[in-house]
């Protein structure tokens, strides 16, 4: 073999390690980044299903939250509306009360005390009503306890007393104390208002009207 | 066939020269390889990173939050104005039951 052959060998040897050094290098750099690729992909992928989950959860949690704080601010407007509607009647009531000498209130008066005696038992009572309620009565007294009488089918004795804290109305109380039956207008309306809050409530929530 | 002085040194010389070539190549082996590791740390980084996508869900989020609010206040509104319509035949009904007796 001449020195330019073996110089040949040396270099074509060379050249096929250093070709195989570099074929290596870049086998391993493309597995490194392929591989590396892949679990990019699955971490993405978790990461994705991850955060799905945890905004699921979050907004399932604060949109429920919020939704009991708006049904409760609903409930509460509802509540305040039924209140107003009460105090308009209320108002309208003391409007149609506020003239003790008219005819309306001296009909509703002598109802007020027919009904009370009507659902009492005995024949003596005392009413309690404010002065301008009790002048009415006494005025009415005679017609007052005829109807009563005639209700109760025996003679019905009634005593008027004067309370100035008595609210319009009348509150009737058997002598002895022990029984008594309050038809005072606010006490007709507290029990309107504990019977009728349904009904009232669905009236004025109905659509269509 | 004797093989020269001269020919030897030729010889030697080629051999170095084989060999830095090779140690070159080696050398550039390592630093692909390097870069390539960099490259996969950084693909790796940027998974683990959360994306864009997730400021643009928070957003999309709250502006949920907000209309189911709006909602409710025009839901809100609403009752306001139905009760106001039937306001008055609720306060007739009321006063007709307080006012009316039986006896």
């Amino acid at each position: 073999m001449s020195i330019m052959e073996i110089k040949s060998h040396i270099e074509k040897e060379t050249e096929l390690e250093v070709q195989e050094i570099i074929q290596k290098a870049e086998d391993e750099a493309r597995t490194i980044i392929e591989e590396t690729r892949k679990r990019a992909a699955t971490i993405r992928g978790e990461q994705e299903q991850k955060r799905i989950q945890e905004n699921l959860s979050k907004e399932r949690s604060e949109l429920a939250i919020l939704r009991i704080s708006q049904k409760a601010k609903t409930s509460q407007v509802k509540a305040e509306l039924l209140d107003r509607t009460f105090e308009e009647a209320k108002k309208r009531i003391n409007e149609l009360t506020r003239d003790a000498s008219s005819p309306t209130y001296k009909e509703l008066l002598m109802e007020l005390v027919v009904e009370g005696v009507s659902k009492m038992k005995g024949s003596k009572f005392v009413i309690q009503s404010n002065q301008a309620t009790g002048d009415l009565l006494k005025k009415n007294l005679k017609e007052i306890s005829k109807r009563t009488s005639e209700i109760k089918g025996e003679e019905v004795e009634l005593k008027i007393l004067p309370n100035p804290a008595t609210p319009p109305g009348v509150i009737i109380q058997s002598t002895d104390e022990v029984e008594y039956f309050n038809n005072t207008l606010e006490s007709r309306l507290t029990g309107a208002r504990e019977r009728l809050r349904g009904e009232i409530y669905d009236l004025l929530f109905k659509e269509g009207k | 066939m004797p093989i020269e002085i001269e020919e030897l040194t030729e010889l030697v010389e080629e051999e170095k020269s084989a060999e830095k070539r090779i140690e070159q190549a080696r050398q550039n082996a390592e630093e692909k390889i390097k870069r390539a590791r960099e490259e996969a740390n950084k693909i790796i980084l940027e998974a683990q990173t959360l994306p864009e996508s997730q400021a643009q869900i928070a957003k999309e989020f709250e502006e949920k939050k907000k209309e189911t609010e709006k909602e409710c206040q025009r839901n809100i509104e609403l009752l306001t104005r139905q009760a106001e319509k039937n306001l008055e035949q609720a306060v007739k009904r009321i006063v007709e039951d307080v006012m009316r007796v039986k006896s």
